[in-house]
């Protein structure tokens, strides 16, 4: 049996670690936010933020130019990363 | 009493302690990782070091040094233009000095510049000076 819409939502539901609501323009896009800890050149303490959500809610997304917010705080997209088989779009994040 | 390599390490830590952009965070030879709070900032380091015998006794060392001052900084625009201005700031205080005696010379040999992703981008301008300086060889804390 084939997965349908019902099943994808699933991915997304409140209960999954890192759900959260990111604001995109007036739409509130339900995603997965990620920030693992990471050292930019190997000294400098940093985190890798991105968020996954389903490629329907930010088709208009645009590398470079979007912002949005997530959990209190703004952030430019800086790459839109796209799986289609599954429908789901990872959006890298910049703090604006 | 230190190496004469300690001496210029922490000659050329003072010697650019205060800086406009750095200001205090100057650190000698770090290798924790730098968090938020400390940036932008500067390490100093000295690498490595060639030794040339001058004399038949062999008493007479003549020392290139690498000091190496690392600027980091982390911004979202013009990081570019912070990591020059670290570049200006650190020149304009080493290129024409002697350390107070330390070193017959202090040159300014390279400088490399690398950029990564995080959640803001983060630089570092790596700038090595090659410190001439000289020793008997028996007596490695008196720069002669």
């Amino acid at each position: 049996m084939a997965f349908d819409a019902d099943d994808m939502d699933a991915f997304f539901d409140a209960d999954m670690p890192g759900y959260m609501l990111a604001t995109i323009g007036a739409a509130s896009v339900p995603c997965l936010f990620r920030g693992p800890y990471s050292e930019s050149l190997g000294m400098v303490e940093s985190s890798n933020p991105s968020i996954l959500c389903q490629s329907a809610d930010v088709t208009g997304v645009v590398a470079g130019t979007t912002t949005l917010t997530v959990n209190g705080t703004s952030y430019t997209v800086i790459s839109t990363q796209p799986d289609a088989p599954l429908a789901q779009t990872r959006l890298i994040l910049e703090e604006a | 009493m230190s190496h004469v390599r300690q001496q210029i390490r922490e000659a050329a830590a003072t010697a650019v302690t205060g800086l406009t952009t750095s200001g205090a965070r100057v650190f000698q030879s770090r290798t924790r990782p730098i968090a938020d709070g400390s940036l932008p900032c500067l390490l100093v380091n000295t690498d490595d070091e060639t030794v040339e015998v001058l004399t038949v006794d062999g008493l007479v060392l003549d020392r290139r040094l690498t000091l190496s001052i690392s600027a980091y900084a982390k911004a979202t625009s013009s990081l570019d233009d912070t990591l020059d201005t670290m570049i200006a700031e650190v020149e304009t205080v080493l290129g024409n000095t002697t350390l107070s005696g330390k070193v017959k010379s202090l040159a300014l040999q390279s400088v490399r510049i690398e950029m990564e992703q995080g959640e803001k981008p983060a630089g570092r301008a790596v700038m090595q000076f090659e410190a001439n300086y000289m020793t008997v060889a028996n007596a490695p804390s008196t720069a002669i």
